[in-house]
């Protein structure tokens, strides 16, 4: 399929080379840990440069290596700036994490927020939501692997998918979210640097005015910026993007891990630092025509154009970039759906007597089975996968205003919460199949706002803030 | 394999083997011509995924990834070209960025034609809709920023 590949011998020999180096690192990271707060905390202690590049690695994903260059593939100028204004997810979510740690200084996941702030019905609802997300990302994950690496390699799908999961789940077993960020931090430097450097060379070798005049020539809708698909997409998947963010323990996990007053600047530069990727990574995509490159499926056009560039080196500076925003992001979910599992579904609904030490143990035990269920469910190789993940969008966009008038206005009860969340998602799908996947996250965010603002009106009970801070059960 | 093997293996299984493709390859050329499937007869997005699968070509006896052109044109006589792309070891292409119209697009090797011309039309979506969209999605993100700066002020 590409013009430069990299054996599946190179390929194997990398993985295992980066398997041995993650799993490693992993233990000795996790060698300190002690406690639960060590483990899926790394101790509520993380500095700056460590958090900024964990929440951005985190957010660099498959998707942003092969999703940003398919939407600029398909929708142009404003698929690309659409899909960098996810990082608006991660600025906008700065002062909530200040927020939070102030609320919550001894909080676990976002779940303790919703059960203590809103009461057990919209707990059950939100823990639905969140779940339902986090195992598509998951899932799509682990399969994003496999397909990937038996694009560039010609490695058994089976066995790509199966490597970077174990990979992943070894080292998050071993070390916890401190081997979880340590290991993000030099996957952000891989990334960033080797995106920059794709990017450099499609710059200096193909040339913006040669790309220009073929994309005017060839896909003259992409320059268009009144292309009314595009113009449709932009503000949906800004608010699928803050919708993932606001509502996932990814994000609150972390701001619960780092250090008092890091966390508002951290995600303000993790954010800043984003928004040029997609950018970037979508921009190689504008020059597939220049260059000859008609991809079969649209989501392989980045990795075409970037192997077609640098030649065989390219295919396995692909590949590892790539790797590295896989590993980045399944690892923190792996860690975060963990914790939420554990903390919320655990210690909340099984074992609410359930000592440190127990929790603990528990929490590595479903970190393996996370892994083994997402490795069963990538199997199959559904590849309507990637749709499952827009069909999230409908389920996270609803908890965005419950979050936010929960962590600062007292006056919005649970009642009105779970019903926000209920009735926003269930508007979301039916927009979802009734128009398309362009507008189910912003019509259950607008459904959602809207039934928030009745119960701040109607609901006239207030809040005590100290109920957070002690973590009521 | 013995060296006089080797040579009954030259001078008489050779054309056999020629023989069986020559005929299979007449079979199959016979049949006529292949499909060009398409994603969508309508497109209201610009984009769409061409595929093909039987070329009415000996598949099995092609060692080399073979090398086919796609052509997408505005008339039916192909004329009036708007893409001209040759392919390699492929059986699908995603093209993007059509704007409105009909389009006939047909899979050539050389000049000869490997399947049918196959029709599509792109209708974009209407911009008003688009943009009514685009303003309920503004104001909301609007209102979200404010709130959120509103909220996280620092208090007195």
């Amino acid at each position: 399929m590409f013009s430069a590949q990299i054996s599946t011998q190179t390929a194997v020999i990398i993985l295992v080379l980066f398997g041995i180096v993650w799993v490693g690192f992993g233990w000795w990271l996790g060698r300190r840990n002690r406690t639960i707060d060590d483990f899926m905390l790394a101790g509520r202690n993380v500095g700056l440069a460590l958090a900024s590049a964990t929440a951005m690695a985190t957010w660099v994903t498959s998707n942003t290596t092969l999703v940003a260059p398919q939407l600029t593939y398909q929708f142009g100028i404003w698929g690309m700036v659409g899909y960098s204004m996810a990082a608006l997810g991660l600025i906008l979510f700065a002062p909530m994490a200040k927020r939070i740690k102030s609320l919550m200084p001894q909080g676990f996941t976002c779940g303790d927020f919703i059960r203590v702030r809103y009461g057990r019905g919209a707990w059950y609802i939100f823990l639905v939501v969140s779940f339902c997300y986090a195992m598509g990302w998951l899932i799509s994950l682990g399969m994003g692997g496999g397909i990937l690496l038996n694009s560039l390699s010609g490695l058994d799908y089976h066995v790509g998918m199966t490597v970077i999961l174990a990979i992943c789940v070894g080292y998050t077993l071993l070390g916890g979210l401190r081997a979880v960020i340590a290991t993000d931090f030099i996957q952000t430097v891989i990334i960033l640097f080797g995106v920059l450097f794709i990017g450099y060379v499609c710059w200096r070798d193909v040339g913006l005015t040669t790309i220009y005049e073929t994309v005017s020539e060839e896909q003259p809708q992409l320059l268009n910026l009144l292309f009314p698909a595009a113009i449709m997409f932009l503000f949906n998947n800004i608010f699928f993007g803050i919708g993932e963010i606001f509502h996932s323990n990814v994000w609150w996990s972390r701001a619960f891990a780092f250090r008092e007053g890091i966390g508002k600047r951290a995600y303000l530069i993790s954010g800043l630092l984003w928004l040029p990727i997609p950018i970037v990574t979508g921009f190689i995509a504008l020059a597939a025509p220049a260059l000859g490159i008609f991809p079969p499926s649209p989501d392989m056009v980045g990795p075409m154009v970037a192997a077609k560039l640098l030649g065989s080196i390219g295919a396995v500076f692909v590949f590892i970039v790539v790797f590295s925003a896989l590993a980045s992001s399944l690892d923190s979910l792996l860690a975060a759906t963990s914790d939420l599992l554990t903390e919320d579904v655990y210690r909340g609904l099984l074992k609410p007597g359930a000592t440190n030490e127990h929790l603990f143990k528990v929490s590595k035990w479903i970190i393996l089975g996370l892994g083994v269920i997402t490795w069963i469910l990538c199997l199959p190789r559904v590849t309507t996968l990637g749709a499952l993940l827009n069909f999230t969008g409908a389920f996270v966009a609803s908890t965005i205003w419950p979050i936010v008038f929960g962590l600062y206005r007292p006056r919005l009860g649970g009642l009105y919460a779970g019903l926000a969340m209920a009735i926003g998602t269930v508007s979301g799908l039916v927009a979802y199949t009734q128009i398309g996947f362009y507008v189910a996250a912003l019509t259950s965010c607008l459904v959602s706002l809207a039934i928030c603002l009745v119960g701040l009106a109607l609901y006239n009970e207030e809040f005590n803030w100290e109920r957070l801070q002690r973590l009521e059960k | 394999m013995t060296p006089n093997s080797t040579l009954r293996f030259t001078f008489m299984a050779k054309p056999l083997l020629l023989c069986a493709v020559l005929v299979q390859s007449a079979l199959v050329w016979s049949q006529g011509l292949g499909t060009l499937q398409l994603s969508d007869q309508k497109v209201s997005e610009g984009f769409i995924t061409l595929s093909w699968n039987d070329l009415g070509e000996p598949q099995s006896v092609t060692l080399e990834p073979q090398s086919v052109t796609l052509q997408v044109a505005t008339d039916s006589e192909f004329n009036q070209l708007i893409r001209n792309i040759k392919l390699k070891g492929q059986t699908q292409v995603h093209l993007s960025g059509f704007e409105d119209g009909i389009y006939i697009a047909r899979l050539l090797k050389g000049n000869v034609a490997l399947t049918q011309p196959a029709r599509f039309e792109v209708q974009h979506r209407a911009l008003s809709d688009a943009v009514f969209l685009f303003a309920i999605g503004a104001v909301l993100f609007m209102l979200l920023v404010v709130t959120l700066l509103r909220y996280s002020r620092p208090q007195s």
